[in-house]
């Protein structure tokens, strides 16, 4: 690529393909979220904007180290920032990291790894299930493979790896963050239609899948009931793995 | 393509006929790629030129001598490359598991350089 005062310019492969900012949703869109108990359906009311950076995830990581704890990304008083502080609000999340080569691991839900490989969990010293500040600098653009999704009391939580032989100072992140609010669609045919992509949607597993997304809050799975009073986790849950859509 | 975020700091100083390594082992995967170095020559009392070999030991464990530097009078510094841009080619680089050494001969000399470790 060549920049305005004609100097060649090479750019992160993440650019090159789709900016992050155009998986943000709008009004009106439908979002599909799947949790362990199976599908919601929620349709994007408004949204606000909410970045922060920078966070800082470490002051120092000695050679070949890593935190010793995993960081929830919270303020001072305990707060959650990933996590929204009501039920009223989704959050969707994208982030970045500095320096270029730390290594940030994640979990999500908190003690459950994502990133494996292997039937035997991913390690957080090893060259699986990172992503890098190099694939998602602190600047952006980030890597789309970075998207969370989180709802009320949901939250995922990270550590980093240094795998220079010098001590790395000053792990940051930064976060991209979209609140939203949103209705829960109870109508079955419309959920059918979104899930099975009939009509437009954005679908999402929260947390992966190894080994299982995550497992919905209690006051979501309350809310989660069709109009004719059907168990919507279960009957999307059905309708998704087996095609049985009674 | 140098990237200034990426950019680790070392220092060090050798007298004569020692050596230093002011680095760690190169981690497995990683490249060591020396962009920016100045050297001066720190010597107090004696007149000569002053030599600095830029060495590096191999996994197995050989020192070799990778280039080497020559200081002809007192104080002289030596800068390389004079302006580093984000297109300068690296000066020396290490390949995994290699150390990064510096040996002072006829005098002491006194080192700053910026390198980055990248994926190979």
């Amino acid at each position: 690529m060549v920049i305005g005062d004609g100097r060649k310019m090479s750019l992160p492969k993440a650019i090159l393909l789709k900016s992050h900012e155009d998986y943000w949703l709008q009004a009106g869109y439908v979002l599909c979220l799947q949790f362990d108990s199976g599908w919601i359906c929620l349709r994007i009311t408004g949204r606000e904007s909410a970045p922060m950076k920078p966070f800082n995830l470490a002051r120092r990581v000695a050679s070949l180290g890593n935190l010793t704890a995993w960081n929830a990304i919270q303020d001072a008083l305990g707060n959650y920032y990933l996590s929204p502080y009501d039920s009223p609000y989704i959050n969707q999340i994208f982030w970045g990291a500095s320096p270029p080569l730390c290594r940030i691991y994640w979990q999500y839900a908190s003690r459950t790894d994502r990133g494996s490989l292997l039937s035997t969990a991913r390690l957080i010293t090893g060259d699986i299930g990172y992503i890098d500040g190099k694939k998602s600098p602190l600047e952006g653009p980030f890597s789309p493979e970075t998207e969370m999704w989180t709802v009320w009391q949901t939250f995922p939580t990270f550590n980093v790896y240094n795998p220079l032989s010098q001590t790395m100072y000053n792990i940051l992140m930064s976060f991209d963050i979209m609140r939203y609010t949103y209705k829960v669609i109870t109508d079955k045919n419309e959920i059918k239609a979104r899930l099975l992509g009939e009509k437009a949607r954005h679908m999402h597993t929260v947390g992966g899948i190894d080994p299982s997304p995550v497992v919905e809050p209690k006051w979501l799975r309350d809310l989660n009931v069709g109009d004719d009073k059907t168990d919507l986790w279960k009957w999307t849950k059905m309708g998704m793995e087996d095609g049985v859509w009674e | 393509m140098v990237n200034p975020p990426e950019l680790l700091e070392a220092t060090c100083h050798s007298a004569a006929g020692t050596v230093r390594s002011p680095t760690q082992v190169v981690p497995a995967n990683l490249r060591r790629s020396i962009y920016w170095f100045r050297a001066i020559n720190d010597t107090t009392s004696r007149a000569g030129t002053v030599g600095l070999r830029i060495q590096h030991i191999t996994s197995g464990g050989t020192v070799q001598d990778k280039d080497r530097l020559q200081f002809t009078t007192l104080g002289e510094t030596q800068i390389y490359p004079d302006e580093l841009k984000r297109d300068s080619l690296p000066l020396w680089v290490y390949t995994a598991s290699c150390i990064t050494r510096f040996q002072a001969v006829g005098g002491t000399v006194r080192m700053r350089f910026l390198y980055a470790e990248e994926m190979e």
